[in-house]
């Protein structure tokens, strides 16, 4: 078996790439769900939103766990690289799978904003499994996203675009600064440090 | 041989469930509880500070959707601990019962997640009651909220127990809040067996088994989880089974039957002297600021024949001697137990008094477009001209001949007009 | 000799492999070592002797009880509370304190709980962990989080003793340490030591229990095993003779066992 194959297995990818699949097939019968419901329209996928994204990253983060992770230091080839595209090898097609999720209507809760909190949500969970363990990785994101999704005013912008980005509607630019700047400084630490080394 | 030992205490889980609340994920679920439902309630503060139903309400909202998940999370974790820590091999050769263990490890979970909310609700509490006016939270509600945290924190420690996959705790939580709050979108009466339900409690009280049965509800299932995964005796589960059995068709078949009139929201307080002003038994305390609020109106009004003596929060809209006015609800016309928005509230008060509840084919004729137009000129005098040319009534000639009528005249037309004020015969209605 | 230990017919299989088949051993007071290669079925021993694992056929008999059929749990619920294991994988809290693991521990052998906290400290002190005894377990270094193992074992002054390789990871001077702690407890309880570092058995043992194969290769004594030893070869290069006991009586084992 070739070296990519191998190492795609140790980190449990396939399984990591079933569960996102579960994730977006889940976030669209929810959102179509929802616009079906009478007195309900788009701007009810607000949960979906919210709540797929948080799935994402929670299968993302846990896949950043390494089994061997005293033996991948020794490695003689640097890890930055393959730690930063194993990281995009999973947000950007989980991005586009929850993206197609949610049709229409990218000027509220479509498309954009499911990108945007895709990535934010991932850049939180890749932070946390470099500074608290992967297996955990979950935990930071899901309770900010639980506090903010009935603390977020139902007015979009304003500081609340900062504070409450997961809750934002898509074209919002300084959520999307929030969010991009979460994935980067995510994205970054997990490249340089790797997941948090777990002693049970 | 026999074993001949003196009487021992071995049953005081003392010492072990002390370190178990210590350590672990019990503190942070705690901690995690309190600041999720913390932000929640302060960032709406404006729409629930001073108003027990609507401080309960978001409150119940946040911990049954939002804290319920994350408990049911955090205890996941707690129950798959065994399987992370390897420490089932060693425990299996110990002769304390499996249950017990289990207890003593799932009951930190529950009992932090309810700290969590107690501490929330002190807080919320505290932040309501200098508004309120006295009163305090529903303890039935408070005992429903506790007990659905605790029943998740069982029921996710039995998953835990289970399922030893990594993204086990995550994915309970999606599956718990789904679970908890989709039934919100449906209007059937087994909605209620839903912890997470909102319930309508502005004018109604639970009923004194409501409490109860909700906790014996989540609080059956829970340990029937829990009996079925850690007891030797896996049938045990049944006892707890069959009581939340028991109980659930009460809930279901009772339905929004749980809840009865609330005796203090139908009671009407009122002003002394004339006209009276009357809210809610809840409310006695705004009857100052409602009254100096109205006071231009009624001002304008004393001693006209027609007009009303008085005004009340709730229907009917069209009565010889009352008015309707708009409730002094949280999150518009109350900010922290002032009563803010007072133009827009007396101008509610004189469209409300002004209304005619009148046949549709009426509308759009030419004689109704004045009686439409002069009563609006009306209103807007009502509550000011100078105010009311602000915002409500921005180019009004019938206002402008109001305005310049002379005070006799006007008293005259205006008793003619108040007579008729809610005339659905236009002719009735004196030209202005 | 009064026997603290007697199995006979015991038999344990995983999936399909045998790792016990059909065994007959009985064990008295003092420290018996339990050597064999690896995988011959030492740990399948000490996890059923434990009441971790059932067997797959046999009697057990452990302090006078009947323990090995699923029925007899309360017997086996009295013979736990006199039983100290360490497992080979010992796994524990990292979130709890020294103190707090060994007094959960002795919660879980239903000890009498006045007399627990000073249980705890003594066994603490015993496996020289006194002065970290207020540290958590998760800065603890590998040999010292063994030695909690040990002082969780005999928190309880068990009447019968299991340990699973309980040398692993300790330095040479723990390892002297823990020697004269066995020999201690080997005066009243059953020690059964799990190894495969023989100067182990010859330091702390008086019995000594081959297993190969799933099968009891040979008993006796450490003196009579070194004693074999010294019979058997004379190549100095080949070990101690206890080393060299081992190995003979192994090759022995072996040759009956193919002939059969």
């Amino acid at each position: 078996m070739s070296l990519p194959v191998l190492y795609l297995r140790s980190r449990a990818l396939p399984r990591t790439a079933a569960a996102l699949a579960c994730t977006a097939l889940l976030a669209a019968w929810a959102a179509h769900w929802l616009q079906a419901q009478p007195h309900l329209t788009h701007g009810a996928r607000v949960p979906v939103l919210a709540l797929a994204p948080l799935l994402a990253s929670s299968a993302i983060g846990t896949s950043l766990y390494a089994a061997a992770d005293e033996l991948d230091r020794t490695a003689v080839r640097r890890w930055w690289p393959r730690r930063l595209a194993h990281l995009l090898a999973l947000t950007v097609p989980a991005a586009a799978a929850l993206a197609l999720a949610v049709p229409g209507h990218p000027e509220a809760f479509g498309a954009p904003g499911m990108v945007r909190n895709v990535l934010g949500a991932t850049g939180v969970a890749a932070a946390s499994a470099a500074l608290i363990g992967a297996r955990l990785s979950w935990l930071p994101m899901t309770v900010y996203g639980g506090a903010v999704y009935l603390a977020a005013p139902r007015t979009p912008g304003g500081a609340a675009s900062v504070w409450a980005w997961p809750m934002q509607p898509g074209p919002q630019v300084w959520a999307w600064a929030v969010a991009s700047a979460a994935f980067a400084a995510g994205a970054v630490l997990y490249a340089v440090r790797g997941a948090r080394r777990e002693r049970d | 041989m026999t074993v001949t030992e003196a009487p021992v205490r071995r049953k005081a889980p003392g010492p072990a469930l002390r370190t178990e609340v210590r350590r672990g994920v019990g503190p942070w679920t705690g901690l995690c509880t309190a600041l999720t439902l913390g932000v929640t309630m302060a960032a709406k503060a404006d729409q629930w500070q001073g108003d027990w139903i609507e401080t309960q309400s978001l409150l119940h909202t946040g911990a049954t959707l939002l804290a319920c998940p994350l408990a049911a999370a955090a205890a996941c974790w707690q129950g798959a601990r065994d399987h992370r820590r390897s420490t089932d091999e060693l425990w299996r050769s110990t002769p304390r019962a499996r249950w017990q263990r289990m207890a003593v490890a799932a009951l930190p979970l529950a009992l932090w997640a309810v700290a969590g909310y107690v501490v929330a609700l002190a807080g919320s509490s505290a932040a309501t009651w200098p508004y309120a006016g006295g009163g305090g939270p529903l303890l039935s509600l408070v005992v429903v909220d506790a007990a659905a945290l605790a029943a998740m924190a069982l029921l996710g420690f039995a998953v835990g127990v289970l399922c030893r996959w990594r993204l086990a705790a995550p994915v309970l939580a999606v599956l718990m809040y789904l679970l908890l709050g989709v039934p919100n979108y449906s209007e059937t009466s087994t909605q209620y067996l839903d912890p997470a339900v909102q319930y309508v409690l502005w004018d109604r009280l639970p009923v004194w088994w409501f409490a109860p049965a909700m906790a014996a509800w989540t609080g059956g299932l829970a340990v029937a989880a829990l009996t079925a995964v850690a007891a030797r005796r896996r049938l045990a589960a049944l006892v707890p089974l069959a009581v939340a059995a028991a109980v659930a068709p009460l809930i279901v078949s009772t339905g929004d039957g749980m809840f009865r009139d609330d005796p203090a929201a139908h009671r009407i307080a009122c002003t002394e002297g004339s006209p009276q002003i009357c809210l809610s038994g809840h409310q006695e305390h705004l009857l100052p600021q409602v009254t100096e609020a109205l006071s231009g109106l009624t001002g304008r009004l004393e001693g006209l024949p027609g007009a009303p003596k008085r005004y009340v929060d709730r229907p009917p809209a069209q009565h010889a001697d009352e008015a309707r006015m708009p409730t002094p609800n949280v999150g518009w016309y109350l900010l922290r137990g002032r009563l803010q928005h007072k133009e827009d509230f007396a101008w509610q008060v004189a469209r409300q008094l002004l209304d005619r509840d009148c046949p549709v084919h009426e509308a759009g004729s030419r004689s109704w477009n004045r009686v439409t137009g002069t009563d609006i000129a009306v209103a807007g005098w009502l509550i000011g001209s100078h105010t009311a040319q602000m915002t409500y009534v921005p180019d009004s000639p019938e206002l402008r001949r109001l305005e310049a009528m002379p005070d006799a005249g006007r008293r005259a037309w205006l008793g003619r007009y108040m007579s008729a004020r809610n005339s659905c015969d236009a002719s009735k209605v004196p030209v202005l | 000799m009064n026997s603290t230990v007697k199995v006979s017919g015991l038999t344990v299989r995983h999936r399909r492999r045998t790792a016990l088949d059909s065994v007959d051993l009985d064990f008295g007071p003092g420290v018996h070592g339990l050597l064999g290669p690896n995988g011959a079925g030492k740990t399948s021993l000490i996890r059923v002797l434990s009441t971790a694992a059932a067997p797959d056929a046999g009697r057990i008999e452990l302090l006078g009880s009947d323990v090995g059929a699923a029925s007899d749990h309360r017997a086996r619920a009295e013979v736990r509370r006199r039983l100290g294991y360490l497992p080979q994988e010992f796994g524990h809290y990292a979130g709890f304190t020294v103190r707090e693991f060994v007094a959960y521990v002795a919660w879980l052998k239903e000890m009498d709980s006045t007399r627990a906290a000073a249980a705890v400290e003594r066994a603490v002190d015993r496996v020289g962990l006194a002065d970290r005894i207020d540290s958590r377990m998760k800065t603890l270094s590998g040999g010292m989080v063994r030695r909690v193992g040990i002082a969780q074992a005999i928190v309880n002054e068990p009447e019968l003793l299991l340990l699973d390789e309980p040398t692993a990871g300790l330095d040479p001077e723990q390892r002297v340490e823990f020697r004269a702690l066995m020999r201690d407890l080997g005066e009243h309880a059953t020690v059964i030591l799990s190894t495969h570092l023989v100067e182990d058995v010859v330091t702390a043992c008086e019995g000594v229990t081959l297993i190969e194969a799933g099968r009891v290769a040979y008993r006796g004594t450490t003196r009579e095993l070194a004693a074999l030893g010294k019979d058997g070869g004379q190549d100095e290069r080949a070990g101690s003779p206890i080393e060299r006991g081992y190995t003979t009586a192994l090759r022995s084992h072996r040759a009956t066992a193919g002939a059969r």
